[in-house]
């Protein structure tokens, strides 16, 4: 949980806005840099295309001065008009240097070419007249100036002619370099226009989808408020805060459902301990309330009985000492396990006390067998199970048929079971009795000399203390074919512990 | 955060396309303007052709040897065209020397003689190339033009068709030039003609009229004192040049002497044409202009290329009439015109 409430700094929320933020400034920026710099290139070649007048306006003056020079220096021989002559020549000549000097596709050029090519046989014709002069060659410098004269005219002419020429281009230029400014002004504005949508479009969707789960959020919260622990909440693949929120409380969602489940399922197991309880409580009730029924008062029977015995000891009357004795050994048991467990050992030891009681009571009619395989040992179970399935066979199977009467019980102790059966040769069971007995709803008539627990008590018993059912079941192959009574009771042996 | 990315990859995308919209607009307008000093074809060569003939014959050897130049990859300009100063043939020869081209072909209406020129261009070592009229004591490299003997001869011809037998008097305005040696070579081999031809009995009288095509505006000053002096008119006005044509082709309108004479001019220009189907000139002799401006430029690459160039062609010369200027508006229909040849000697 710790893990995924860490929200890497590059995923979280503020560095996503500060990121959007920067990106449409930084687009807006570049775009707008980027006019400005499309603009300052138009304006540049703007002043580019008007440069060329402004050269040409050189080359004249300078082709003036050269003019000028050669003709005072012819009329003054000055070493001053001399030296300007030179100087004024070779800036003319860089300034013709850089005209064109191709035959290339373009009046001005080839305009351009003519001029290069006229200054250059002027300026020849500038120094020989110079030459001339120096030497003093009259005739021939006074030649040579006329047809300098005449250049420097034709020059002057074609210089003008490509000013004219350059300036009516340029002009051209100038118009259409206006009319594209004019387009990129309204392009400008619309680019920026466009670009302004768009910020505001990338950074609706950009916030949009950041809202988004917190948006589902809120509406899952407030159902889980209103307590519909059953709102789904989709999962959300980012990994800013509202992600990890999101993801938060759907895992917070899911463990309080979990635990809901828990508590429910907790709740129902306890509401069926508790109806357990209630049930074998009501089974001792209904034990005890037998005990009450039958008005024997156990503890005064039983400290009655040791008293007979004591005075039985006295007067020398074994046989009914034994009696007396077994009679307060058996009662004892029932007072002690009508509530509680005892072992196998003892429940044994009360069917035998029952059985002696009753032989004596009935003159020693009834025959008993008792088999015990394998060793009973200390292994617990609940009290009070055998001797009312004995009392059953005696009560009610051999009931008329005492003299010919025989209850058998076999005890089998394997290592994880106990198999008593208790077999008689009384009158037997229908199906319907046998039913009827299981379920409870057999009610006999006569049971006033019963210890009254029924065999309905012993399986609920056995059910509550084993929690497992048909430990306890009855067959019969019909009316006078006797009963048998099995029980079995699972548990290891505790013999020992 | 898939998404945002997307969002923000798309946003990118359509600002890169707005701002490369923007750019390839503005780049497309600055280098519209660039592309005027950059990029631009070089020739091979480069002449001039300086002209002292601003008239249609002028503009159509002109605009034949820019074609032809076109072809063979040169370039070809007017020299003094568009300049602030009207120049004469002789300055424009000087102008054009002095840039230094590949080749100079002059057409010279009048008969200046600018052997001078043509000289001092060749000292240079730019070759000169003469049309029409040729400078034949100057080093020129060579000569395109009009047999002045054929040309008499049929001047001559046209107009003993025109007289018909009749006698008459023949007046010929001869342009006013220094030299004159072709215009007296057609002359007399027109004299000559004629006087071969002529019916016995006719009597045709020939005279001259000089009209100064030299400077501007005088040759229809000239013409005009031919209608107006008060004299007869003459049966037949020969015209040896282009201007005195036209001048006389308006004169006759002006002066209602349509009919009255029959005159015989030089070259076909439209105007020329129209007047023939119209029956105000008799004839005119058609000098083919094309062809003489693609000679012209078809020499000089020659000898540019080998240093040497045939001294002369010859240019076919035609007599238009109103019999024959159908067939000959036929030939001269764009894609009908055929490739005629100038005969070299």
């Amino acid at each position: 949980m710790r893990e995924t409430a860490t929200v890497r700094r590059q995923d979280s929320i503020q560095t996503r806005l500060i990121g959007m933020i920067a990106v449409t400034l930084a687009v807006t920026l570049l775009v707008n840099l980027f006019i400005y710099r499309q603009v300052a290139l138009m304006v540049r070649t703007i002043d580019a295309v008007f440069a060329s007048n402004v050269t040409i306006s050189e080359l004249t003056e300078d082709l003036d001065l050269v003019q000028d020079h050669v003709y005072e220096y012819l009329n003054t021989k000055s070493s001053v008009a001399l030296e300007g002559y030179y100087r004024y020549v070779q800036e003319y000549h860089d300034l013709i240097e850089q005209l064109n000097g191709k035959r290339v596709d373009s009046e001005i050029k080839l305009l351009e070419k003519n001029i290069r090519n006229m200054s250059e046989r002027y300026l020849e014709l500038a120094d020989e007249t110079v030459q001339a002069k120096r030497g003093r060659n009259v005739e021939r410098y006074k030649e040579c100036y006329t047809e300098l004269e005449d250049l420097f005219h034709y020059i002057n002419m074609h210089i003008e002619k490509l000013n004219s020429l350059q300036f009516e281009l340029n002009s051209r230029n100038y118009q259409f370099l206006l009319s594209a400014m004019r387009i990129l002004e309204v392009l400008s504005v619309g680019v920026i226009a466009a670009l302004y949508f768009f910020c505001l479009l990338f950074i609706y969707l950009l916030i949009r989808t950041m809202i988004q789960p917190l948006k589902s959020l809120s509406i899952a919260a407030a159902r889980v408020a209103d307590g519909d622990f059953a709102v789904d909440i989709p999962p959300v693949g980012s990994a800013d805060e509202i992600g990890v929120v999101t993801n938060t409380f759907r895992q917070m969602l899911e463990s309080i459902r979990a635990y809901i489940e828990r508590l429910r399922t907790s709740m129902e197991s306890q509401a069926k301990m508790k109806q357990n309880e209630l049930k074998m409580e009501a089974n001792l009730k209904e034990a005890q309330l037998r005990f009450l029924q039958a008005q024997i008062n156990p503890h005064f029977l039983f400290n009655s009985l040791n008293a007979g015995a004591q005075l039985a000891a006295m007067e020398d009357a074994d046989a009914t000492g034994v009696f007396l004795e077994r009679m307060a050994d058996f009662f004892r048991y029932t007072i002690k396990n009508t509530d509680g467990s005892s072992t196998l050992e003892e429940e044994i030891a009360s069917v035998d006390d029952y059985i002696y009681i009753l032989n004596v009571r009935f003159a020693g009619d009834i025959t008993f067998c008792k088999q015990i395989t394998g060793d009973p040992g200390n292994r617990r179970m609940p009290g009070m199970i055998l001797q009312p399935i004995v009392e059953n066979a005696v009560t009610h199977g051999i009931r008329d048929m005492i003299d010919r009467g025989r209850i058998s019980m076999s005890v089998d102790c394997e290592e994880d079971m106990v198999r008593v059966t208790v077999e008689d040769n009384g009158v037997g069971m229908t199906k319907e009795q046998i039913g009827e007995v299981l379920s409870g709803n057999y009610h006999s008539s006569g049971e006033s000399d019963s210890t009254g627990i029924g065999l309905e008590n012993v399986r609920n018993r056995l059910m509550l203390y084993y929690d497992q059912e048909d430990l306890l079941t009855i067959h019969s192959d019909g009316k006078g074919m006797g009963t048998e009574v099995t029980v079995l009771l699972p548990g290891m042996n505790t013999d020992g512990d | 955060m898939r998404r945002s990315y997307i969002w923000t990859v798309l946003f990118l995308f359509i600002a890169v396309v707005l701002a490369s919209a923007l750019w390839i607009l503005s780049e497309r307008s600055i280098s519209e303007i660039q592309v005027q000093g950059t990029g631009l074809h070089v020739y091979k060569r480069h002449y001039m052709f300086v002209s002292d003939d601003h008239s249609e014959q002028g503009e159509t050897v002109f605009q034949a040897a820019q074609s032809a130049a076109q072809e063979s990859d040169a370039a070809i300009e007017w020299t003094g065209q568009g300049l602030a100063a009207s120049y004469t043939a002789a300055e424009c020869m000087e102008i054009a020397a002095a840039a230094r081209p590949d080749g100079i072909i002059l057409f010279q209406n009048q008969s200046d003689d600018l052997s001078e020129q043509i000289n001092k261009a060749d000292e240079l070592g730019i070759p000169v190339i003469t049309l029409l009229n040729d400078a034949g004591s100057s080093r020129r490299v060579s000569y395109i033009g009009i047999n002045s003997y054929q040309m008499g001869d049929i001047y001559g011809e046209q107009v003993l068709r025109v007289l018909d037998g009749a006698s008459g008097d023949v007046l010929v305005l001869l342009p006013k030039t220094p030299g004159g040696e072709s215009e007296g070579l057609l002359y007399t081999q027109l004299l000559r003609r004629v006087e071969e031809g002529k019916q016995t009995g006719q009597k045709i009288v020939f005279s001259t009229y000089e009209v100064n095509t030299m400077s501007s505006f005088d040759a229809e000053e000239d013409i005009r004192d031919v209608f107006v002096s008060g004299g007869d008119l003459p049966s037949v006005l020969l015209c040896l040049d282009p201007v005195s044509t036209e001048c006389t082709n308006q004169a006759l309108v002006d002066y209602n002497e349509v009919g009255n004479l029959a005159v015989i001019g030089y070259y076909a220009s439209e105007n020329t044409l129209q007047a023939i189907e119209k029956g105000v000139l008799a004839a005119t002799l058609s000098v083919d202009a094309e062809e003489i401006g693609h000679i012209a430029v078809e020499a000089m690459n020659e000898y540019c290329e080998t240093g040497h160039v045939s001294n002369y062609f010859n240019v076919g010369i035609e007599m238009i009439t109103q019999k024959n200027i159908k067939q000959y508006r036929e030939q001269k229909r764009p894609g009908n015109q055929t490739d005629t040849g100038g005969s070299s000697e």
